[in-house]
């Protein structure tokens, strides 16, 4: 299936958006032979800047975690 | 929701948006990934604007421990594969989380007292220190707060983790205090910040709880300034806090925060009533102390002068040479000082007549003091006292005791004459078996200079009988 690069990039945006809004659903996206996308969340924590010796408090937040499957693993070694 | 996608519901959704075929949707992805792999594999990184990048990391080869056997073990050099999330992508997910921004915390607060302590109001902190810091934060921002006249509630996120404190100027409004830490608190992050609670009320259930049981108790605010908390204080702030929270409009989240103020200041108070208790407590017991320590110190001083307060041991303070041991007459009339030279006297002689004639003497003198201002109506009774006094006297003759001796010398063993080369302590020794008798044969014989006695001196050595009391 021939597509021209304008195509291709429109499509690739809407696969981006489609991915996006997946992942705000905290789906876990899975590719088989390529990895998983997953949304994993991180608790807050406190911090301290070794040089001001200032302590400081990071928020919690949501992150999206990439799980390469070992098929890609060894393609890659 | 959690839910596991596959590469054909990806599509679907492709499908959806884009002007395709379900299949050729699927076909894509999947060719994508395979060119992502391709290029991967070969120029080592991938990227994909708006989606993220596609690294691949190379992994010397280390030592380490078979975490089931427990021996060593090498593990190879490999490569590794990370993605990296665009920033539009990672902001996209992190969307619950948006509005929040590490801060700077002036202090160590314990992040689970925290939590605890907005739950349950009647748990103590382990750490009270956490505390104060905490409510002085409290103190500082409402210093700020204090001039401006909006009613809008700051909620700083700084200090809480779970519950946005909000205060209101009118809280406040007697309490202006120039605080020390105001730099600290960025007062810019109000406005920003308005959103958090919201979205910390949705995660965390605690507000309610807060409110609900902390409607009964009275907001120590204002008290917590001078930090001794009378009660008197804490009622009147109440009054007018509660006065003005009437008028206020937006009573919903003044309620709120007000709650979680008080939390803490409640949670602060408790600690805080505490420890002046007790510093009350170890402040009189001090005082006390000190009290007990200086009457003991007083007692002490005085009981050195025992001896001259009681007319018996007069010569326990006066440690003469020339005295020798310490005399204890068996007389029990009143002796002063004044007659010291009579008992001199009395050391002198060993005559027993003598020594009544003293008593007499003595007696006449105490009698006629006595006796010199009643009328002369009763000469005869006057007269006939002495007699009969002596006659009760008459009775013992005073023999010298060594004071506080084991031994009470109630006569004459024998008599012994002094040969060249003895002296008192070999004759005590041959006598009584021990030289520490010396001082009964010292004290019996009246020596002045136990040192220096002469040959051919006439001893008597006394008879000793054990002391019984």
């Amino acid at each position: 299936m021939d597509y021209t690069t304008k195509d291709t990039q429109s499509l690739m945006a809407a696969f981006v958006a489609e991915v996006t809004e997946n992942l705000e659903d905290e789906n876990v996206l899975s590719i088989q032979g390529f990895g998983t996308f997953e949304v994993k969340k991180k608790l807050e924590r406190v911090v301290v800047n070794p040089t001001t010796q200032q302590r400081m408090l990071v928020p919690p937040k949501l992150v999206i975690n990439f799980k390469p499957s070992a098929l890609l693993k060894e393609k890659m070694q | 929701m959690n839910k596991k996608v596959l590469l054909q519901e990806l599509a679907e959704g492709l499908s959806r948006r884009k002007d395709v075929t379900k299949k050729d949707a699927e076909n894509f992805i999947r060719v994508l990934f395979e060119v992502i792999e391709q290029y991967l594999e070969t120029d080592k990184i991938v990227k994909i604007k708006g989606f993220g990048t596609f690294k691949l990391v190379s992994v010397d080869s280390r030592e380490s421990i078979n975490v089931n056997t427990g021996e060593r073990i090498r593990i190879k050099g490999h490569t590794k594969i990370s993605f990296t999330p665009d920033a539009v992508l990672r902001d996209q997910v992190n969307k619950p989380f948006a509005e929040f921004e590490t801060v700077v915390l002036s202090e160590d607060i314990d992040l689970k007292e925290m939590e605890r302590i907005d739950m349950d109001f009647t748990e103590l902190p382990e750490n009270e220190l956490e505390q104060t810091e905490e409510s002085a934060l409290n103190t500082e921002e409402i210093s700020l707060q204090v001039t401006e006249p909006s009613d809008i509630p700051v909620i700083e996120a700084e200090t809480d983790e779970g519950t946005g404190e909000a205060e209101t100027e009118n809280m406040y409004s007697e309490t202006v205090r120039a605080g020390n830490r105001i730099s600290d608190i960025p007062v810019e992050e109000a406005p920003q910040q308005t959103g958090i609670t919201d979205d910390f009320m949705t995660l965390t259930s605690e507000p309610d709880d807060c409110v609900e049981k902390e409607s009964d108790t009275s907001p120590v605010a204002a008290s917590e300034e001078n930090r001794t908390y009378h009660i008197e204080n804490q009622q009147t702030d109440y009054q007018k806090i509660e006065d003005q929270k009437v008028t206020d409009q937006k009573v919903d989240t003044q309620h709120i925060a007000h709650q979680t103020v008080e939390n803490q200041h409640i949670v602060q108070e408790h600690t805080e009533k505490n420890p002046t208790k007790g510093i009350r407590l170890s402040c009189a017991g001090i005082l006390f102390l000190a009290f007990m320590i200086l009457i003991l110190m007083i007692g002490s001083y005085f009981a050195g002068y025992y001896q001259l307060l009681c007319p018996c041991n007069f010569d326990f303070l006066n440690t003469n040479k020339e005295q020798g041991p310490v005399l204890q007459p068996v007389i029990s009339s009143p002796d002063s000082v004044a007659d010291r030279p009579v008992m001199d006297k009395v050391r002198d002689t060993t005559d027993a007549d003598t020594l009544i004639s003293v008593i007499e003497q003595k007696v006449e003198k105490t009698v006629k003091d006595q006796t010199s201002p009643k009328d002369t109506v009763k000469p005869e009774t006057a007269v006939q006292i002495p007699p009969q006094k002596v006659e009760r006297k008459k009775i013992k003759p005073v023999i010298p005791q060594v004071a506080k001796g084991k031994y009470v010398i109630i006569g004459t063993r024998r008599t012994h004459t002094v040969k060249a080369g003895e002296t008192l302590r070999s004759i005590a020794l041959r006598e009584y078996g021990s030289k520490g008798y010396t001082d009964y044969i010292v004290i019996y014989n009246h020596i002045t200079d136990p040192n220096t006695i002469q040959e051919g001196m006439v001893l008597k050595l006394p008879e000793l009988q054990t002391r019984e009391e």
